[in-house]
């Protein structure tokens, strides 16, 4: 079938022999492993490795009309998604020894679909940060440079996948988390319209957008997981009615993207946007071009808006899902005479200072007398914002720019400067606002190798337009067998 | 936000904080909300609100409980810091002295 190592196949090709009788699951899971023992004293991907992967005698039924998509596929799973029987830490110290009793949907597609899960990856703490610095438990690093972050908050499955640990892995976003560490460590990062993916077991962070997303080294590999994963569930009210996308109804041949029109907001490409990551954003439009797609300028309004607007609404979400932990029913406690002092001392023993930074602001956007100048006024730039990506989006089936200004930075770079380090988020949170389905894809390398990405956005449930876009690239520029991976540091 | 503003909303949000960690909070905080001063330049006052990005969410749904997405008392008990084998333990909610 073909003579690379396992860990170089794609999660199609695994699923496929596998399924045949033509590879063994446990070979397979086994190769991970041994690409876990070489690379993670130097990347730190995982918190909780499982050996031979999460079995899975429990796994629930198809849906009805289903073909298993993922048998013996290794997956790396976010670890703030509950797992049966498996710590789920959320990076945090105040859930450090918490074994959630039941699956979050999504995992148990993952199981239904024969998938492996090979371990729970780092996070920043409940999934508030850009780097993995903010994690309680160390940060991961970058595969490509390991001085430098692999992005965040879903950095250890981004480098699980990266360093051929994981076939494909679930990360979360919130304000781009899985689409800012793709663009860091050259892999395709989808965040699915809000409502496609099941939340249910997913540890809320802001519940107005979070949403489940795949990392993957392939359009069809994400596709494949996002067909997998999608489909109604009644478990969470927001869960969209639609049925599952369909994978072998998809069309990722060379012809695909023939016809459609991308939009590009050429106001966004100007000051401090890194020479490289322009140069990614200019050949992604040219092979565009080659695929038969046509591209024409939009106007968008300026990102900074979508950051303003982001940290007032997420802060405010956090600060009221974030009560529930306080030491009572789950999780650490800090003894004290009393409940009220039990809450503040378990919190602030339990709680990084990522965390409490945004409870607070959060606290403070929704409390008596500044509610209409913060939340409120934000909630209504929200409309505004939800809007203007619409009205960009009226004549063109996918939006084009860069998903991060700049590619991976060093590790403490920002780590002092909160509002530093939210800019780098500045390119990804307007997807999240307005509900988009967004897809960052590698875009080459800077001339130092580090890895660059742009992303594209379209209209809500059009995930398939966003991977037919990824396939065409990769027919233009490069096929994901011939992927450059990173080289292990000695 | 000066060191006050920020004792009562840790108060508020029910976190402990000590004097160094509240100074510096008080400086990160106040750089955010200079930051967020931007959404003025939109001119929002006529705007609605957008609490929800789809038009139709969270449609009514049967009142029937659901046994499968229930857990056991013993299982749910067992993650708790403290407990007897019925209740969740907390010390003393109202002050009787």
């Amino acid at each position: 079938m073909t003579d690379r190592p396992y860990w170089q196949w794609s999660a199609g090709e695994i699923a496929d022999a596998v399924a045949a009788g033509k590879a063994s699951g446990d070979e397979v899971v086994r190769a991970h492993e041994a690409q876990a023992d070489l690379w993670e004293p130097h990347v730190h991907a995982f918190l909780t490795r499982v050996p031979g992967g999460i079995p899975s005698p429990d796994a629930p039924a198809l849906a009805p009309g289903q073909r298993p998509l993922l048998t013996g596929v290794p997956v790396a799973i976010k670890d703030n998604l509950s797992t049966r029987g498996v710590r789920t830490t959320c990076g945090s110290k105040i859930l450090e020894h918490y074994v959630p009793p039941y699956d979050a949907t999504v995992v148990g597609r993952l199981k239904a679909h024969g998938a492996r899960i090979v371990g729970k990856s780092n996070l920043d703490e409940f999934a508030m940060g850009s780097s993995t610095e903010n994690s309680g438990f160390g940060p991961s690093r970058n595969p490509y440079d390991v001085s430098r972050v692999p992005g965040g908050s879903s950095g250890g499955s981004a480098v699980a996948v990266a360093t051929g640990q994981a076939a494909v892995a679930l990360g979360s976003e919130t304000g781009g988390s899985v689409r800012q560490p793709a663009a860091f460590t050259n892999l395709l990062g989808l965040k699915p319209t809000y409502g496609r993916l099941s939340r249910y077991g997913l540890v809320a962070f802001a519940s107005s957008m979070d949403q489940v997303g795949v990392f993957s080294r392939s359009a069809a590999d994400g596709a494949r997981v996002l067909a997998a994963l999608s489909g109604h569930d009644p478990l969470d009210a927001t869960s969209l009615p639609g049925p599952a996308l369909d994978f072998d109804a998809l069309d990722l041949g060379p012809g695909t993207a023939n016809g459609l029109v991308v939009g590009v907001p050429r106001a966004l490409l100007g000051d401090g946007l890194d020479d490289d990551v322009a140069e990614g954003q200019r050949i992604v439009e040219a092979a565009l071009q080659a695929a038969g797609a046509t591209v024409r300028e939009v106007h968008l309004l300026p990102p900074s808006s979508w950051v303003a607007t982001y940290y007032l609404l997420a802060t405010a979400e956090a600060s009221s899902n974030l009560a529930r932990f306080d030491g009572i029913r789950y999780g650490l406690r800090k003894s004290a005479p009393n409940v009220l002092d039990l809450y503040r001392e378990t919190r602030e023993a339990g709680f990084g200072a990522e965390v409490k930074r945004r409870i607070l602001l959060g606290t403070y956007a929704l409390s008596a007398g500044y509610y209409d100048a913060y939340y409120g006024k934000a909630q209504k730039a929200r409309r505004r914002i939800q809007q203007d990506l619409g009205a960009a989006l009226e004549g063109c089936d996918a939006l084009l720019f860069p998903t991060t200004p700049t590619p991976a930075f060093k590790l403490g770079e920002k780590a002092d400067d909160p509002l530093a380090m939210y800019l780098s988020d500045i390119f990804t949170i307007g997807a999240n606002l307005a509900g988009l389905p967004a897809l960052s894809v590698p875009a080459g390398f800077t001339g130092g190798g580090l890895p660059v990405g742009v992303q594209f956005t379209a209209r809500a449930s059009r995930e398939d337009v966003l991977y037919r876009l990824a396939a065409a690239l990769e027919h233009v520029l490069t096929d994901p067998k011939e992927r450059r991976w990173p080289t292990k540091p000695s | 936000m000066n060191p006050r503003d920020v004792e009562h909303i840790a108060l508020l949000a029910r976190i402990a904080l000590t004097d160094e960690e509240r100074a510096k909070m008080g400086r990160d905080l106040s750089a955010v909300l200079d930051y967020v001063r931007t959404l003025d330049a939109l001119g929002l006052e006529n705007e609605e609100p957008l609490s929800h990005v789809h038009e139709q969410f969270a449609p009514p749904r049967p009142d029937v409980p659901n046994a499968a997405a229930c857990l056991p008392r013993d299982v749910v008990l067992a993650q708790a810091p403290e407990s007897d084998s019925v209740h969740f333990l907390v010390p003393p909610v109202v002050d009787t002295r």
